[in-house]
């Protein structure tokens, strides 16, 4: 029931809802009021909310985390 | 997004983990880790590195008590409508399911969102509709924010949900197992951020990763686990950095606050966790499902019922795996679940039996 999946906000509908894109390409109304975020942010949807943002500079250095662990350098 | 499913990297750091020589056991609370784990093969991978993964009370569905469950069915029975998530519908109360329930004509709908469960009460507009919210602090915040949205008179909300960190001190306090590190769930986490891991580190000198849901980050949320056994530390490092903020989501917490307070409730396999339940405040009291029909509720038994032979309880303590309870695979399966761990999708024996190669 904690699964959320990132999409992509394509739209605003009104204050509270967006429309977003999980990648499908099919669009999706969601409520955004938990988070600050804007058409072509990168959000987790769960249970119809959008949780968080997802950082983009973040999900980079993750990568890099995974080589380095792996390399045994962390 | 980006790749995180890189076999070469997993490989290389299944092999840092391989220098394990003493044997580990570490526990998460939460079905989509447990999803992961177990879809990917990483848990016979790991135990070859002999580390042990077991899923803890970490399934909101099944810790939910068959007493709430009762409360929701009894409402039906009374001519309410009760909306709640899919899987919640499933898991037998003392007698019914709220599935049973529907078969027999009881007006329950699942649903996707609690925004979904308001639309239906504008729509029947003549019907009482109860909202049954269950989960943790991800699902929490959208309660609280439908309920600040002023919806219709005729909804109510049945508050189920619960918090997870009481809930990992409870574990511990028990002691039934040893357990040398928490893998700590990413969703909750993106709503609690990682403070609240703190308290449990200093007190029980235990060391903690926040991890994401891909199987590289599972693998490397445990190899940062081992890293600090072997270093002698015992601290909270957050892997799902991308999603995972120090503050969590500030907006979600308040509103959390606003809405709800703490109280000691029972989880389904645990005696009373302090704190761990969340009720709505007294300002609250009009949308309170328990208020607003404390009568029809007041019969409902405080007895909890277990069905002959379920294990579920240890499972859900992570005393005993899935494969460990005589009836799994047998009298119990996804068609026929005896207990609350087979019938929700996040429940450690449903996906042991869907993927698990039993």
């Amino acid at each position: 029931m904690c699964l959320a999946v990132p999409a992509k906000i394509v739209a605003l509908r009104d204050k509270d809802h967006a429309e977003i894109d999980y990648g499908d390409g099919v669009r999706r109304s969601v409520n955004i009021s938990l988070v600050d975020a804007g058409v072509g942010d990168f959000v987790l949807v769960h249970a119809g909310f959008a949780i968080q943002v997802l950082e983009e500079r973040e999900a980079k250095e993750t990568l890099r985390l995974f080589e380095l662990m792996s390399q045994g350098v962390g | 997004m980006f790749e995180f499913r890189d076999k070469r990297v997993a490989e290389g750091i299944l092999s840092r983990l391989r220098e394990n020589d003493k044997p580990l056991m570490f526990m998460h609370v939460c079905g989509t880790h447990q999803d992961t784990l177990v879809r990917y093969g990483l848990q016979n991978l790991l135990l070859s590195c002999n580390i042990e993964i077991r899923q803890g009370p970490g399934c909101p569905v099944c810790i939910t008590t068959a007493r709430e469950i009762e409360e929701a069915v009894t409402l039906v029975r009374n001519g309410k409508t009760v909306a709640t998530y899919g899987d919640m519908t499933l898991v037998p109360g003392m007698r019914e399911s709220l599935q049973s329930i529907k078969a027999s004509g009881g007006d329950v709908y699942p649903v996707y969102s609690v925004e979904d469960a308001i639309d239906l009460a504008r729509k029947k507009k003549d019907k009482e509709v109860v909202f049954m919210a269950v989960g943790f602090e991800t699902t929490a915040p959208s309660t609280a924010a439908a309920l600040m949205s002023k919806p219709p008179e005729n909804f109510s909300v049945l508050c189920c949900h619960r918090v997870i960190p009481p809930a990992l001190e409870a574990l511990l306090d028990l002691g039934e197992i040893r357990i040398d590190g928490f893998i700590e769930p990413g969703h909750v986490s993106t709503i609690i951020g990682v403070k609240p891991y703190r308290g449990i580190g200093d007190k029980y000198h235990l060391p903690q990763v926040i991890a994401g849901f891909e199987p590289l980050d599972i693998l490397t949320a445990v190899l940062m686990l081992f890293l600090q056994i072997k270093e002698g530390r015992a601290v909270v490092e957050n892997e799902y950095t991308r999603a995972v903020k120090e503050e969590g989501n500030l907006k979600a917490l308040s509103l959390m606050k606003e809405v709800f307070r703490e109280e000691d409730v029972e989880w389904r396999g645990f005696p009373v966790i302090p704190k761990s339940g969340l009720v709505l405040r007294d300002e609250f009291v009009e949308c309170d499902a328990r208020k607003r029909f404390e009568d029809e509720l007041a019969d409902v038994q405080e007895v909890e019922s277990k069905p002959s032979g379920c294990r579920c309880d240890e499972v859900l303590r992570g005393v005993i795996t899935s494969k460990e309870c005589p009836l799994f695979g047998k009298a119990c399966t996804p068609d026929h679940p005896v207990g609350p761990c087979m019938v929700s999708k996040e429940g450690s024996c449903y996906i042991e039996f869907r993927y698990g190669g039993a």
